[in-house]
């Protein structure tokens, strides 16, 4: 489908490796450019009593703080710019591609979703997959690995450890393959109800007036969908302090 | 910064208002209710990535050793295995999301 499509803008090859600036990388940048802008213009101000941007930045730093103290405990709070810059990316990157820019018709410039390609979502859950062993492994050293050895009877450790294993190694998996398919799933669902509109509306006759169903259907989920955007950052970001707090405090809490 | 040093009457004031406005209204300072359809869609992605890495895993030890498909299916059921603590560690956290009074079962 043309939403998911990725086109080169600069065609580059560096040793026969295709690292084009495509659609996706533009997005990208206009996420990560749009964040900062808001975060200096909130900056700026310092305002005693916030404006509505300041109110913006400082809603989203309390409530980012505050998901990572009560996941992670205060320990968690040294890897706040982590969390936030990967809490804000999500969130941009979900909402900007439910802008109807396409519709403002600018040209071949059309809305993209990065998050909705799973090489992107699997590039910042093993990130954080990796950040987590290595926070693990400068805390404590080679005890980082009594994560993976439940306090159970020592019978059952040859079963147990394997599946702690696996398990720990499935959360990069879990993490990508959740953000990304809610974000596929949510756009093709919008697609294929836009398909409804205009397959009844051409079809004449009776039919022409129930198009008006599921454009109906696509204002309901259009909705659902910024409450997905939303949600699916949060769940991104609350796995992630989840996954911290396990290496940093490994068994004791 | 210089420009704005607040008036201690006017922060007063503010302070009065403030109060006055969270007597009315406890603030509604709640987790965000994540709902039923993230609830399910979190729980099987956590089963089905296990799944699918203990199954991965299997194989590839197989195509190492030559041993197929013996360790595939040994690590296929442990995959399983380990979903399922991943579904039960999830729903756990989902039912007690304080982690300071999360209990032994965690």
């Amino acid at each position: 489908m043309e939403q998911f499509e990725i086109h080169p803008i600069v065609p580059l090859q560096i040793g026969g490796v295709d690292i084009s600036f495509t659609n996706s990388s533009l997005w990208m940048v206009v996420v990560a450019g749009s964040i900062a802008l808001l975060m200096t213009m909130a900056a700026s101000s310092r305002a005693l009593v916030p404006g509505r941007v300041q109110s913006l930045a400082e809603i989203s730093y309390t409530f980012v703080a505050d998901m990572i103290r009560s996941s992670a405990g205060t320990a968690g709070m040294q890897f706040f710019p982590f969390i936030f810059t990967l809490f804000m990316f999500v969130l941009f990157s979900n909402i900007f591609g439910l802008l109807p820019i396409q519709a403002l018709t600018l040209g071949n410039f059309h809305q993209f979703t990065v998050t909705s390609h799973i090489i992107v979502t699997l590039a910042l859950a093993l990130t954080v997959f990796f950040m987590v062993i290595l926070v693990g492994i400068w805390k404590h050293g080679i005890r980082f690995l009594t994560l993976f050895v439940p306090k159970v009877p020592w019978v059952m450790l040859p079963i147990l450890v394997p599946i702690e294993i696996i398990s720990f190694l499935s959360r990069p998996l879990s993490l990508s393959v959740r953000l990304f398919a809610n974000m596929l799933a949510g756009h093709t669902m919008l697609a294929v109800f836009g398909s409804f509109v205009v397959g009844l509306a051409t079809a004449g006759g009776v039919f022409s007036v129930l198009s008006i169903a599921p454009m109906l259907a696509i204002i309901g989920v259009t909705a659902l969908e910024f409450l997905v955007a939303f949600l699916q950052a949060y769940v991104f970001a609350i796995l992630t302090c989840i996954y911290l707090n396990d290496a940093l405090h490994l068994h004791d809490h | 910064m210089s420009d704005n040093i607040p008036d201690p009457e006017k922060l007063r004031d503010l302070d009065e208002k403030l109060r006055e406005a969270r007597g009315r209204a406890p603030l509604p300072r709640e987790e965000t209710p994540p709902s039923k359809l993230g609830i399910a869609f979190r729980l099987s992605t956590e089963l089905v990535a296990a799944v699918v890495v203990g199954g991965g895993i299997g194989w590839g030890l197989d195509r190492l050793f030559g041993t197929s498909p013996f360790l595939l299916i040994v690590m296929f059921f442990l995959g399983v295995a380990a979903g399922f603590r991943n579904v039960v560690r999830a729903a756990g956290r989902l039912n007690a999301p304080d982690p300071p009074k999360r209990g032994p079962g965690r």
